[in-house]
């Protein structure tokens, strides 16, 4: 799943390892999130979107097709 | 432990018990590796007990470092990482216990069958037959 973690964070001048301090997982996981290589929890996604005060629509881009009702 | 821990705090426990436990562990290998190393110099076996007791005793300091951290020790990545290594252990292990087990009954079975003969070899024959290729002299 694509997200815009790496942009956000970057933008408010904090390390990998800071974000990862603030949001209370190890600098791995904020690595790995970044780099597509893992899809956080609904926990850490709100936490983030918390921390940088936006949606988390905003912060990750799910590319799910809508449901056709 | 009750109070709520800041997300800081948590990781900062979490940092806290992992060095703990890990220093647990090194020092119980570490005297292991030394009481054997005056084991084998002095030839005193009670101090290779004492060793193997430290070493014990490191391991149940990790034991208690898991027991009574207040967080958790693991994030979820590194959770996750943990479980697709069991996944992946297990499947070794389970294709070489299945496999190791067919090999077995593989080369066994054509050697020993015709020894299950309940009356064609004499007591404590089969074991010979099994283990040589020469019949029982029955001697």
């Amino acid at each position: 799943m694509e997200n815009n973690i790496g942009m956000y964070r970057e933008r408010t001048g904090l390390s990998q390892g800071e974000l990862a301090t603030a949001v209370g997982v190890s600098r791995q996981t904020i690595n790995a999130v970044e780099r597509d290589r893992y899809d956080p929890s609904l926990e850490l996604a709100l936490k983030l979107a918390v921390y940088f005060d936006c949606q988390v629509e905003e912060l990750f881009d799910p590319d799910i097709k809508p449901v056709e009702g | 432990m009750t109070e709520k821990l800041t997300t800081r705090q948590q990781v900062q426990k979490r940092e806290q018990y992992t060095k703990w436990m890990n220093r647990s562990v090194v020092a119980g290998c570490m005297a292991f590796f030394v009481s054997m190393a005056v084991w084998i110099v002095t030839d005193q076996q009670p101090v290779l007990f004492a060793g193997l007791g430290l070493y014990w005793l490191g391991a149940l300091g990790m034991g208690l470092g898991y027991w009574y951290s207040p967080v958790s020790l693991r994030d979820e990545f590194e959770q996750q990482m943990e479980w697709e290594a069991n996944q992946a252990v297990s499947a070794f292990i389970a294709a070489v216990v299945v496999l190791g087990f067919r090999q077995m009954s593989f080369s066994a079975q054509p050697a020993c069958t015709p020894l299950l003969r309940p009356f064609g070899a004499q007591s404590g024959a089969i074991s010979c037959w099994c283990s040589s290729s020469e019949p029982p002299t029955g001697t």
